[in-house]
């Protein structure tokens, strides 16, 4: 398994990419169906030839005539970037400290942040609801950016990625006279650069495929994505057609996103950061 | 606790701060409110409460429905958790290698969860159903295949839904440990292969302690995710049929938002809750142990 | 001592941090909850309704724009509920203590909310529209009216006239008995998987019930005695009802709603239950398959009545509503012909809750709808009782039990019945407390 060094293809690696073909396709099959079925012409059916002639690709400007949609994927987009680079900045010098630093309720946080993941939200909304009320955050983009600022996750996963890079480099910064924050920011961060891309997907995803608290807290100025999605389950039966034109808009950015931060974790790696 | 902290100890709650100022503003409130909620009588309407004590609990405790929803959770844990585990594993390790169209490949696999699963649930029900492509897909391999489709039948739902579970995690922990795996220095893989070591020990010498870490946390927050399925319950099956997809958080919602059984539904979830922590607690410790001290 | 200025310093923000979520709790109780009045001085009525779909919403926001018009110190704000998790931010609310003006609630909830009494009474309203508008039964609770019929529904039985054609020899088989249509369903000449006799529903929640109870209903049975204190199924017309739908079901295509729609459209159904959805997905999917619907059938020659099913929209005015009296005119507009006409079109709905609007030539001039409007008369409500949610869960599960697991049709009829005289008994409980 290495990168960088140049070796010949093995019969063994063809063998691999050809499963690895056959296991893909079986994958993206049923999202194959989603598109195939976005633009169908019938109400409900989810089967029909793309290059048909019948073909309804209007489903896609549907969407926008339909509703703000393009407000919708805006709002997705804003919340999603803002959380995640907040996430990526935030989560951490927290996840240093909890690694790093012994300090008086350190375990308090780091159990806290194990709680929250926990619990099954349901029986958070009813309190959530009337604290974003009354802060009269309700239907605002920060009523579902900023509690979501730093995610438990987020720390936690920083936490462990930090706890694996020997403390050596940051004795020797330490000695050159090097402050905390510089240490987190300019030292370690650097060096946990496939946790941050981690991270940075991870917390994307999350956000853009959020449902229920943006459900809850907004109705539609700061409506997102998903919460749209759940519109077209109509009184009777589901728009599927329209959902899937949606749901095909909804994924591309993010495939954009882990396609970016791909590129990212290879050009980290092979840049030498983890040379020890 | 010394009164004088070390020059570089300082500052520490500085660091942490933004968890501590977002833990503080806006999930102490909520949890307080939901434990207190599970020691009390809710009336939504009439907007009063009663303190009945452990009430709540003991009937959580005692209602069949609820083991029955919790059994359905762990099964379907133990049943996702491994596999996902062992086929992402095996994923990362085949995307690894320097292969033609690799970058293609981890976009390709990592697709399924980038996409709304309310869609991918949607999706699955027409492939599952009564000569959808996946019955048909069964049934032309020679798997037995219930008459009225897979998800309409008790004894398959819930596999049903553990499969295209399965499905969809794959790509995203295969990432995971992919990232893992690109941490390991290429001179101890070159050392090893110079000194002749087969596939399998390397495996076991090299990779496995550069995994483990990746590892550890996957399976935990796979666990709690898993021992947390809601949506596709809630899409699929609605816990049907006869209850054979009843999970414990579906439990959760019915209870609280279709009878109004706030308290009830309080309880419930902090119970599971503590059951999620032991699950996670006994496979932290299981999955660490040999490594040093973590804190 | 020597006082450290940097740990009090310390100190004191920690007590701070940890005093805020303190504070924030104390003011969340107290606070006020969403506003009476907009920026432009108008009050506020709160609106919460459920037609999400582009082209219903837009009937909806146009009756709303009248409203303001006529109205011009009102400003409505309508928050959107979905179909499936609506009642979720409904119970959210509720909860939190905070209530809209006016809300829209399902046919079977009603009940459930006037009985903890979180809904006005809107008797003098009711005995107004009493003569002009249908639906009421699932409004009235302990005999009072708390809900206006906004939408009705009811499901007919549809046909594929091919399919009969070749089946029965002709295509209108008017008036149907059960033994009828067992038998047609049954014919060999339908040839699996490319046609099937019936569509059966499969286990779904809030449906499958829809199935057994106009059966029962038709047989001359009800759920519960006339003063709603005890199950009543387990009578003859309860043990008919059932065997007829056990006996219907079997070896016939088992699927969700949506799907056994889909099948009847793509002509693969002689027969199946629907509603007036399937009518508008019928002519706007082109489909070349012939249909036609009939009231449901009659139990045996003469006996017995061709009772359906009816549900649907209600408004309501929570007790805890700002503005009762603003939000009951923003009912009446609603309500008014006009625009519950516009809400029938944009839904395709075949029964408007209004009867002058049902006596437009759009409805009885068209064969599928006349039919629909014909059977609405004939439909029956569920029971409304605060617990009938849990009823029919059970009931459900019961069919289930018989149509799944062939359990024995008595044994069914009496584990339902006692799972229903255990809800009444623990309902009684409560009551006393």
């Amino acid at each position: 398994m290495s990168q960088g060094e140049h070796r010949r293809r093995t019969r063994g690696d063809w063998i691999v990419t050809a499963a690895l073909s056959v296991i893909l396709i079986g994958m993206l099959f049923p999202l194959l169906w989603m598109v195939v079925g976005s633009v169908s012409p019938h109400y409900d059916a989810a089967w029909s030839n793309p290059l048909a002639k019948d073909a309804a690709w209007s489903n896609y400007s549907d969407l926008f005539r339909a509703m703000p949609f393009g407000h919708y994927l805006w709002n997705s987009a804003v919340v999603a970037v803002v959380v995640t680079i907040g996430n990526v900045l935030l989560c951490f010098p927290v996840g240093y400290a909890l690694a790093r630093r012994r300090f008086w309720g350190r375990g308090a946080l780091h159990w806290s942040a194990v709680v929250v993941l926990m619990v099954p939200p349901y029986v958070l909304i009813v309190p959530m609801f009337a604290l974003i009320r009354q802060l009269g955050w309700y239907d605002t983009l920060g009523a579902i950016t900023i509690p979501a600022l730093v995610h438990p996750l987020g720390v936690l996963l920083v936490k462990s990625a930090v706890s694996s890079v020997p403390i050596e480099i940051e004795e020797a910064a330490r000695l050159d006279g090097a402050g905390p924050w510089r240490i987190v920011y300019q030292i370690v961060m650097p060096l946990c650069r496939p946790t941050l891309a981690v991270l940075a997907v991870q917390i994307f995803w999350l956000t853009w495929n959020s449902f229920l608290f943006p459900f809850i807290l907004t109705s539609d100025k700061a409506r997102t994505l998903p919460v749209a999605l759940a519109m077209f389950r109509g009184y009777q039966g589901v728009d599927r057609p329209h959902l899937f034109a949606a749901a095909t808009l909804a994924t591309i950015p993010v495939l954009l996103v882990f396609l970016f931060f791909q590129r990212q974790i290879i050009a980290g790696l092979t840049a030498g950061a983890v040379k020890r | 606790m010394s009164k004088t902290v070390p020059r570089d100890q300082r500052g520490s709650w500085l660091l942490a701060s933004p968890w501590v100022l977002i833990l503080a503003l806006f999930w102490v409130y909520p949890f307080a409110y939901a434990l207190v909620l599970s020691f009390a009588d809710f009336d939504i309407f009439a907007g009063t409460w009663r303190w009945v004590g452990l009430a709540n609990f003991a009937e959580v405790v005692s209602s069949s429905d609820f083991w029955t929803a919790v059994w359905h959770t762990i099964v379907f844990t133990v049943g996702t958790v491994p596999i996902t585990t062992a086929l992402a594993i095996l994923l990362a390790l085949a995307l690894n290698r320097r292969l033609w169209g690799r970058a293609l490949f981890r976009a390709g696999f990592f697709v399924p969860t980038l996409t709304a699963t309310v869609v991918i649930a949607l999706v699955f029900m027409q492939l599952y159903s009564q000569g959808g492509y996946l019955y048909r897909l069964a049934d032309f391999i020679g798997l037995p295949v219930p008459e009225r489709g897979f998800l309409l039948t008790e004894s398959t739902a819930l596999l049903a839904v553990m499969v295209m579970d399965i499905w969809v995690s794959i790509g995203y922990y295969a990432l995971l440990f992919l990232a893992g795996l690109q941490t390991i220095p290429s001179e101890l893989v070159e050392d090893a292969m110079m000194h002749g070591a087969s596939a399998w020990q390397r495996f076991w010498a090299i990779t496995w302690p550069y995994l483990r870490p990746t590892l550890l946390y996957a399976v935990v927050i796979n666990l709690i995710k898993s021992f947390q399925i809601f949506t596709e319950i809630f899409v699929m099956t609605q816990g049907g049929p006869l209850g054979s997809t009843t999970t414990a958080v579906y439990h959760v919602y019915v209870a609280g938002f279709e009878r109004f059984r706030l308290g009830y539904a309080s309880a419930a979830a902090f119970l599971i809750f503590a059951m999620i922590a032991v699950f996670a607690l006994v496979q932290f410790r299981l999955l660490s142990f040999g490594r040093g001290a973590e804190e | 001592m020597t006082t450290n200025p940097k740990l009090l310093l310390r100190t004191i923000l920690r007590a701070l941090l940890l005093a805020v979520p303190v504070l924030l709790a104390m003011t969340v109780g107290c606070g006020k909850k969403h506003e009476q009045i907009d920026s432009e001085g108008r009050r506020v009525i709160h609106f919460w309704q459920f037609w999400t779909d582009p082209r219903v919403k837009t009937v909806v926001v146009n009756a709303v724009e009248e409203f303001e018009k006529e109205n011009p110190l009102y400003k409505v704000e309508i928050t959107d509920l979905t179909w499936d998790n609506g009642y979720q931010k409904l119970v959210a609310a509720f909860a939190a203590g905070e209530v809209p003006d006016l809300v829209e609630l399902g046919s079977d909830w009603i009940a459930e909310f006037a009985d903890r009494g979180a809904l006005l009474q809107l008797d003098q309203e009711c005995e107004k529209m009493k003569d002009k508008y249908v639906g009421w039964p699932p409004a009235i609770w302990d005999s009072n009216c708390y809900a206006l019929p906004w939408y009705v529904a009811t499901r007919v039985f549809f046909q594929n006239d091919d399919l009969a054609a070749l089946i029965m020899g002709h295509t209108r088989p008017h008036p149907i008995t059960w033994a009828r249509l067992l038998e047609y369903a049954k014919d060999s000449r339908l040839s699996r998987p490319k046609a099937w006799g019936f569509g059966v529903n499969a286990a779904e929640p809030h449906r499958l019930y829809k199935r057994f109870l106009p059966f029962l209903w038709a047989a001359g049975g009800d759920v519960l005695t006339e003063d709603q204190t005890a199950c009543a199924m387990e009578t003859e017309a309860g043990r008919q009802a059932l065997q007829f739908i056990v006996n219907l079901s079997e070896g016939q295509y088992v699927e969700k709603q949506a799907a056994l729609d889909d099948a009847f459209i793509q002509g693969k159904l002689l027969f199946h239950f629907s509603g007036d959805w399937l009518y508008e997905k019928l002519k706007s999917s082109g489909t070349s398959t012939k249909y036609s619907a009939f009231p449901m059938p009659y139990p045996a020659p003469g006996q017995g009545t061709q009772a359906g099913f009816a549900g649907g929209e209600y408004l309501a005015i929570p007790r805890k509503a700002a503005e009762p009296v603003a939000a009951i005119n923003l009912a009446r507009t609603l309500l008014s012909a006009k625009n519950i006409f516009n809400l029938c079109i944009a839904t395709g709905a075949a029964t408007p809750a209004n009867m002058e609007v049902a006596s437009n030539s759009y409805f009885f001039d068209d064969s599928v709808r006349d039919v629909f409007i014909y059977q609405l008369n004939e439909a029956h409500s569920p029971p409304a009782h605060p617990r009938w949610l849990e009823m029919e869960d059970v009931i459900e599960k019961g069919v289930e039990k018989a149509l799944y697991e062939k359990a024995r049709v008595e044994d069914v009829l009496h584990e339902m019945c006692e799972g229903i005289n255990k809800i009444l008994a623990d309902y009684e409980k409560e009551k006393k407390k």
